[in-house]
């Protein structure tokens, strides 16, 4: 049996494609959802240029990833505990070199995620677009949840993430989580849309995790930098969560 | 052979002698060894047998640094046993790995595929005419037919993939990541390479293949993706044989570049239109 502390971790990122569709929402509490699980977590805010997982937790950490990168500390002096019981390796934000970092810098980068230990999974939240950060960090991790909703541009954007990490690094292992439906029903319908068109032009088909209700709440919750799977458990939205928290532990990563 | 005056030596002796003359070799162990019994019999016979004349010779020398003699013998034991496993794996007449090594591999790399993420492929390639290669120039030229592509199979694939022979003129290649179009390009090549082959004036070679690749989410077995891959092969037989088959053949036929293509925005706008 290995111990917690030499287990390799499972690495899960969080994209989109387009920015504005929930992603930093969801990886916040997706990751609140597995803690609950008893999985231990940790949480990369993988936006080098505008992070913003600090902010939506309320946390105001005084080193992040830029230290590392640009200075001399390492990945592990930055790490910050959060009330959502995960852990969390901050970004920095408005740091013009970090957002455009060169391929090195980005290698090396992964290179440090990958030698974490002691965590069940690792969560990546990407940022926004298809640069190269965004794709090498999808790269890195093992599976690949895209964040869609109904907008016509965030399908767009999000199938061509698929088709663009599964065309130029042969990705294949897709979840989709569908954001702000007005009932199941409607999340499943768009999910069969973007599946159906994987499977159409690019011969794969994408996991369904599960969709997260419209929830005139959730608005609140982010305004009071609180975590709805904690501050509300019994809401809709929280078993929404708890579904797809099923789904990913499912995977054997 | 100087007969041995200890009669469980004799015994000894007799044996190693009847495997030296069964290998064909002309070594003796008599005159030399006789002459020095007290460090001879410090040497297990079974360790004796292998070692070269010229070996045998300097036991009988005092400078010889025995133990050292005997490390070297037990590297030549390891060497055969590991040449004894690896014929445990690999297929007599072709050299590449043995059906039974295939099966244990997939296994392991369709793990490796759910762990990782990064899917591989499996590929099944036959030979189309074997039968008439082998009514032609004979078992022996079939062999050597046999030989021949495995080796070709071997040269167009990279060092990272299993090429096992499967059975017959049928043999199974495991590409651990690697997708489909990367999977489907090298088939491709491979294809081509083969249908370059000839046997004798005016008998060309071709095969089929089929390739499939493993998707990371589903809970298929081994035997499902064999499966999966025969069937490819079996439909690239059907297709008219000296061709590739693959589950996404249709898909594929549009190959281009990343950009989201305007037939694909079609499909996408046209169905959430529809609600």
């Amino acid at each position: 049996m290995k111990t917690r502390d030499s287990k390799v971790p499972g690495i899960v990122s969080v994209t989109s494609g387009k920015g504005g569709v929930g992603k930093t929402f969801i990886t916040c509490n997706l990751a609140a959802a597995l803690v609950r699980n008893g999985e231990k977590i940790l949480v990369v805010d993988g936006d080098l240029g505008l992070a913003n997982i600090d902010i939506m937790l309320g946390v105001n950490p005084r080193n992040n990833l830029k230290d590392v990168i640009f200075g001399k500390m390492g990945i592990r002096d930055i790490i910050v505990p959060t009330k959502g019981g995960f852990d969390l390796v901050p970004s920095s934000s408005g740091v013009r070199e970090m957002a455009q970092l060169l391929f090195e810098k980005v290698e090396s980068v992964k290179e440090m995620i990958r030698s974490l230990r002691g965590y069940d999974k690792i969560i990546l939240d990407t940022g926004a677009g298809i640069s190269e950060v965004v794709l090498q960090f999808n790269l890195l991790a093992s599976r690949n949840i895209i964040v869609i909703n109904k907008e016509l541009t965030s399908l767009t954007d999000a199938y061509a993430m698929i088709k663009t990490m599964y065309q130029v690094f042969g990705r294949s292992g897709f979840g989709i989580i569908v954001n702000c439906t007005a009932d199941d029903r409607e999340g499943d319908e768009i999910y069969r849309h973007i599946s159906s068109i994987c499977e159409k032009f690019l011969n794969i088909r994408p996991n369904y995790l599960g969709s997260i209700l419209d929830d005139s709440s959730v608005p609140k919750s982010i305004l009071q930098q609180q975590i709805a799977v904690l501050s509300a458990p019994k809401s809709r939205i929280s078993q929404n969560f708890q579904h797809i928290t099923k789904m990913i532990s499912s995977w054997r990563v | 052979m100087t007969p041995n005056k200890k009669p469980g030596r004799m015994k000894e002796q007799t044996r190693i002698a009847a495997l030296e003359n069964g290998s064909g070799r002309q070594n003796s162990l008599s005159a030399p060894l006789n002459s020095r019994k007290s460090r001879k019999s410090a040497i297990s016979p079974a360790l004796l047998d292998g070692l070269s004349e010229a070996d045998r010779n300097r036991l009988g020398d005092n400078s010889v640094n025995v133990p050292g003699m005997l490390l070297r013998r037990i590297a030549e034991v390891e060497k055969e046993n590991r040449r004894l496993k690896s014929l445990l794996l690999t297929d007599d007449l072709t050299g590449l790995y043995n059906r039974r090594f295939f099966l244990t591999q997939l296994e392991i790399e369709i793990s490796r595929a759910k762990r990782t993420g990064q899917s591989c492929c499996l590929m099944m390639i036959d030979c189309d005419n074997f039968k008439l290669i082998n009514d032609t120039v004979g078992h022996d030229g079939g062999d050597r037919f046999l030989k021949k592509i495995g080796r070709l199979i071997r040269d167009n694939l990279r060092s990272t993939d299993f090429v096992c022979r499967y059975g017959g003129d049928e043999f199974a290649v495991i590409m651990p990541d690697t997708h489909l179009p990367e999977g489907v390009i090298i088939a491709e090549r491979l294809l081509k390479s083969i249908s370059l082959v000839r046997v004798k004036k005016d008998l060309r070679v071709s095969a089929s293949i089929g390739i499939a690749a493993y998707d990371v989410f589903s809970e298929k077995t081994a035997t499902d993706f064999f499966k999966e891959s025969d069937l490819e092969l079996y439909r690239a037989k059907e297709r008219g044989r000296n061709r590739i088959s693959h589950p996404a053949l249709a898909a594929m036929a549009r190959r281009e570049t990343t950009a989201v293509g305007p037939e694909e925005k079609m499909a996408l706008y046209r169905i959430r239109k529809k609600k």
